[in-house]
């Protein structure tokens, strides 16, 4: 039935389902009919006295009664069902003559809901709000739990970072500032303090750590940095800031350390790294060279790190374990290094600059030339001669040294190759600094020896005593001797003299360092530690050669303890090649 | 669509075959976060993506995993805590299914931005129903297929859904409710 044809009363109905009509007639309240979904809801209403089921709460509490009711007309009234105390909010109208009518919905809040209230979305009339209440109730419920999941997830976000900003942030062994946090650091405290503040910073590099390493293996060595760096931290203030550059270097930032007390610091973190190490592979002894840099926080953090660097390498030239303050005059020596090395570099690159000097090898009974060994000379465009102490160092440095061995070998043996001509069974002595030896030595020499077409049993390569503490080393040594080439142990007696390197490599003789050999004519000890080496070589079939003898008396001391080979400046210096070739045949040489 | 409609394609992964899967899904269609707000609207396509990026993972075709959905969908949000609605929808599967406009309506007021369907429900004899449903969203008629098949769980009533295909206006899609035994209901997978 269309709207517009239904009667008051069915409209009423469809459009409040939770009306209430009373009848006033006869001065007790009574409901004469009452919507559906409330006569459903609260069930018996019909016909009832109004003042057994229901009570006015509100907007003022009393019981129902026609008067009440009446008082009631145009307010907005809570009425409760007794029974139930469930409760209905609505209107009173006046309906007809005796009549008035409710006309409202159920009392609900945003905790109800409609379910637990034993109601459907059909009870309601379409206009009716009350539904959409509890909705919407619901549905802020689940914005707020939006929120709270948000919430939790930024503060997740947030602790991931913070996770991720000190994994990023810090050394993954040590546990201390890497790279990245020292620049950071850095940064900041130039940001705090300004350019023209002053910080110090300590550069410590662990002495002979690749000997821990090589000794007793990386885990062990890992052990000792995690020890030390525990150390560093416990040495310094939490306000200044220790790092890990990388392998065995570490520096700590300080942060307004006074310059006059930072060498007493220094000391006192030195002594801590000092103490004796136990790690799960026994004790093991530690020394560090530090240098101590003061900079202005308007230099970058590189340079200020290379200037400490600098102290540091300079100190351990004099020795391990020290500790050196950065000076300018240091700056200007790294700066003259610096372009050493590039010169270095470009003299390797072009060819020319290097050549094999050669100092000759004699009989020490005869005086009889048998052999040269080939020094490296550098012959620079505008320094002229450099001395080889500083120029291997600077090769050593930049990892050139290998291409710097290889260079002198070539050209000593294309001189080797000529001079056999004249003097057969001449031998050529070559230096190989062990920083150079590695698998591919052995090929790169016999391929040098292939091209110059020199015989293997012609040359001798000499290894510094030094470079035999390794074990592990044998195998490249073991190559090269099986070219065919003689080796030598150079400076014997200098290093980690050793029964133990004589037996295990295979070494054809060494060269007495001339420490000992200048000695022996007038220094009774001496003598006694050459000729015990020169007896102790002859029962293990090894060739000796003295070095370093300058005098007659050194020499005729030499032959008498049976010595078969010298080398020195009685003899001669070392001379260039055409200098060189004239002295091949001669006995009884002497220097001019 | 809002998000909960994703959020219940991630519970249904979640159940499915775990974490792990859904955030590859995630990855693979290039969201930025795993998770979603219920209250706020997304693009439809996220959803769409979604569908489709599961079918791969699970190996289902994109119809079973919206048929899959649409069943999920009332377990969802049964426990998601619109319970209560669904109570207040009806008490039985007809009246539920009359009442989804109603309930729709009302709830539009607190999602504004929603694009609801419509159903309608009308007698075609022997107990059985026809469900007309309407949605200006293309390929979602498998999902109303589980979601019938979900809304009969919950009721524990017995129907077997029939997907009769396009309404002839093009509109939406039609269906047909048979009462069916719980023999039929277990073939069906209802039961």
């Amino acid at each position: 039935m269309p709207a517009s044809l239904e009667s008051p009363e069915a409209l009423i109905a469809r459009l409040f389902p939770f009306f209430l009509l009373f009848d006033l007639s006869d001065g007790d309240p009574r409901i004469e009919n009452a919507g559906d979904s409330v006569n459903e809801w609260l069930a018996g209403l019909v016909d009832r006295s109004a003042v057994d089921l229901f009570a006015i709460v509100r907007p003022h509490k009393r019981i129902v009664s026609t008067e009440a009711l009446y008082a009631s007309v145009g307010e907005v009234v809570f009425l409760e069902h007794i029974p139930t105390r469930r409760r209905l909010r609505g209107g009173i109208l006046t309906w007809g003559t005796d009549r008035l009518m409710f006309v409202g919905s159920p009392l609900v809040t945003a905790e109800d809901k409609l379910e637990n209230l034993e109601l459907r979305l059909s009870d309601f009339a379409p206009h009716d709000a009350t539904a959409d209440i509890v909705i919407m109730a619901q549905f802020a419920k689940l914005q707020v739990r939006d929120i709270e999941r948000q919430q939790l997830s930024i503060a997740q976000l947030a602790e991931d970072r913070a996770e991720l900003d000190q994994t990023a942030s810090t050394d993954p062994l040590t546990l201390l500032a890497n790279r990245r946090a020292l620049w950071a650091g850095w940064a900041s405290v130039r940001r705090s303090r300004g350019e023209d503040a002053t910080q110090t910073l300590l550069y410590i590099d662990v002495d002979g750590f690749k000997q821990i390493n090589d000794e007793h293996g990386h885990h062990i060595g890992d052990e000792v940095l995690k020890i030390l760096a525990e150390r560093m931290r416990l040495g310094v203030k939490d306000r200044d800031m220790v790092g890990r550059l990388g392998g065995d270097e570490f520096v700590v930032l300080f942060d307004r350390l006074r310059p006059d007390r930072a060498a007493e610091v220094a000391n006192r973190i030195q002594a801590l790294l000092t103490a004796p190490v136990e790690t799960s592979a026994g004790v093991v002894e530690i020394s560090a060279s530090m240098g101590l840099a003061h900079v202005q926080l308007g230099q970058e953090l590189d340079e200020a790190i290379r200037d400490a660097d600098t102290a540091m390498y300079r100190g351990r030239q004099r020795g391990r374990g020290s500790l050196t303050v950065f000076d300018p005059v240091m700056g200007k020596e790294r700066e003259e290094r610096r372009a050493l090395t590039h010169d270095l570099r470009a003299a390797l690159d072009s060819g020319e600059g290097f050549v094999p000097w050669f100092h000759p090898i004699v009989d020490v009974g005869t005086g009889t030339v048998m052999g040269f060994e080939a020094l490296a000379r550098w012959f620079h465009p505008t320094r002229g001669l450099v001395r080889p102490d500083i120029f291997i160092g600077v090769a050593e440095g930049a990892g050139l040294v290998d291409r710097l061995d290889g260079t002198i070998l070539k050209q000593a043996l294309a001189c080797q190759s000529r001079w056999q001509e004249i003097q057969p069974g001449l031998t050529l002595h070559a230096n190989l600094s062990g920083r150079s030896l590695s698998r591919a030595t052995a090929p790169s020499i016999a391929a040098a020896l292939d091209a110059a077409g020199v015989n293997a049993r012609d040359v001798v390569i000499e290894v510094t005593e030094s470079w035999f503490i390794d074990q592990h080393r044998v195998e490249i040594l073991q190559a090269i001797a099986d070219i065919g080439v003689g080796l030598q142990l150079d400076d014997f007696g200098t290093g980690y003299s050793s029964m133990t390197h004589l037996q295990a490599f295979p070494i054809d003789g060494l060269k007495i360092d001339r420490s000992f050999v200048s000695g022996i004519a007038d220094n009774e000890r001496d003598r006694s530690l050459v000729e015990a080496t020169i007896s102790m070589a002859r029962s293990l079939h090894l060739d000796v050669v003295a070095e370093g003898v300058e005098t007659e008396a050194v020499a005729e001391s030499l032959n008498a303890m049976g010595c078969q080979w010298a080398q020195g400046y009685l003899y001669s210096r070392p001379v260039p090649a055409d200098e060189a070739a004239a002295l091949l045949g001669r006995s009884g040489l002497r220097s001019d | 669509m809002y998000g909960m409609v994703n959020r219940g394609i991630r519970d249904l992964v979640l159940a499915e075959c775990g974490a792990e899967a859904w955030d590859g899904i995630c990855e693979r269609i290039g969201l930025s976060s795993t998770d979603f707000n219920d209250s706020t609207n997304y693009d439809d396509a996220v959803t769409y993506d979604l569908v489709g990026e599961v079918s791969n993972e699970l190996g289902w075709t994109p119809e079973d995993v919206l048929i899959a959905f649409g069943r999920h969908w009332v377990l969802f949000t049964g426990r998601e805590g619109w319970g209560g609605l669904f109570d207040m929808a009806g008490d039985d599967m007809r009246t539920f299914v009359e009442g989804l406009d109603a309930l729709h309506a009302r709830v539009q007021a607190s999602m504004p931005r929603s694009r609801m369907p419509s159903f309608a429900v009308s007698d075609a004899g022997d107990g059985v129903l026809d469900v007309e449903y309407r949605s200006d969203r293309p390929g979602l008629g498998p999902m109303v297929v589980g979601l019938l098949g979900g809304l009969a769980e919950h009721f524990e009533e017995s129907w077997t859904v029939e997907h009769l295909g396009r309404l002839d206006d093009g509109q939406g899609e039609h269906f047909r409710l048979h009462p069916s035994p719980v023999q039929d209901r277990v073939d069906a997978g209802i039961a």
